[in-house]
């Protein structure tokens, strides 16, 4: 079965370069430009793994990351932070919010889908 | 006088401002292309694969973009208290007392003090190399 990933980005050609990205690795992607986008397309349909920025306009990615855990459906979803903020502060902020990982951008596209596959595999059995 | 040269240094920020608008769009026009690019090679099957280089350009401009809105916004507040000292000036027909140059100056002082403490630098690197990677 395809992983979806829920790329959140309000970059517009970053959010292209990882979708084509990922589509190239076998994933298929949906795209949010905001956090309330990605609130709204998580709550409409089936998400694996959300890949979300931190610094974006109305809810950014740690508002996101605690809204999504609120969510029964997304209570063990891997999240991933992908952001250029790399302070010990923030990575805290992310860990306690409830992200799953945090990658510092520029990051390096191999790398990005090793995460993905390890948190698939790390991820607990749903319906046990 | 003063409030000419203010005109001037408003003017020069203006243009800077620009300047940095026509830096953005110009990288995000070079990447725009190189996506494209990128996507006509990977339907050649024997084109070399792009994608690595494309996506360091990417972030490279992705990068530039956060700080280049930075400094925008930099120019921004400093062009509204340049505007302000030059409203204050021209409200005055003669020359401001000693008073009314000081708290202009406090105001002024205690805008920027506070616009350097919560605006801080968006972007910590300064280069491509890969960022770490932290499970949590």
């Amino acid at each position: 079965m395809t992983t979806t990933v829920l790329a959140v980005d309000d970059s517009p050609s970053m959010r292209e370069m990882v979708a084509f990205l990922l589509r190239s690795a076998g994933y298929e992607v949906v795209e949010a430009g905001d956090g309330d986008q990605a609130l709204a397309v998580a709550a409409s349909r089936h998400i694996d793994v959300v890949l979300t920025d931190q610094n974006m306009p109305k809810v950014d990615g740690l508002s996101l990351v605690r809204d999504l855990r609120a969510m029964p459906a997304y209570r063990d979803t891997p999240i991933v932070i992908l952001t250029t903020e790399a302070s010990p502060e923030m990575k805290q902020k992310g860990r306690d919010a409830g992200a799953s990982a945090w990658m510092v951008k520029p990051f390096d596209p191999d790398r990005l889908v090793t995460l993905l596959k390890t948190l698939q595999v790390m991820k607990p059995a749903q319906g046990v | 006088m003063i409030a000419d040269v203010m005109k001037l240094v408003d003017e020069q920020l203006e243009s800077s401002q620009r300047e940095i608008a026509d830096v953005r769009s110009i990288l995000a026009d070079a990447v725009a292309r190189l996506i494209r690019d990128r996507c006509v090679r990977t339907d050649d099957e024997n084109a070399p694969d792009a994608g690595t280089d494309t996506v360091t350009a990417l972030q490279f401009q992705d990068l530039s973009d956060q700080l280049l809105a930075h400094a925008m916004h930099r120019l921004d507040v400093l062009r509204g208290e340049v505007r302000q000292v030059r409203s204050g000036l021209l409200s005055s027909p003669a020359a401001p007392a000693t008073g009314n140059w000081q708290s202009m100056a406090i105001s002024v002082h205690h805008n920027l003090r506070a616009f350097a403490q919560y605006r801080k630098r968006p972007v910590a690197v300064a280069h491509l190399e890969p960022g770490p990677v932290e499970l949590f």
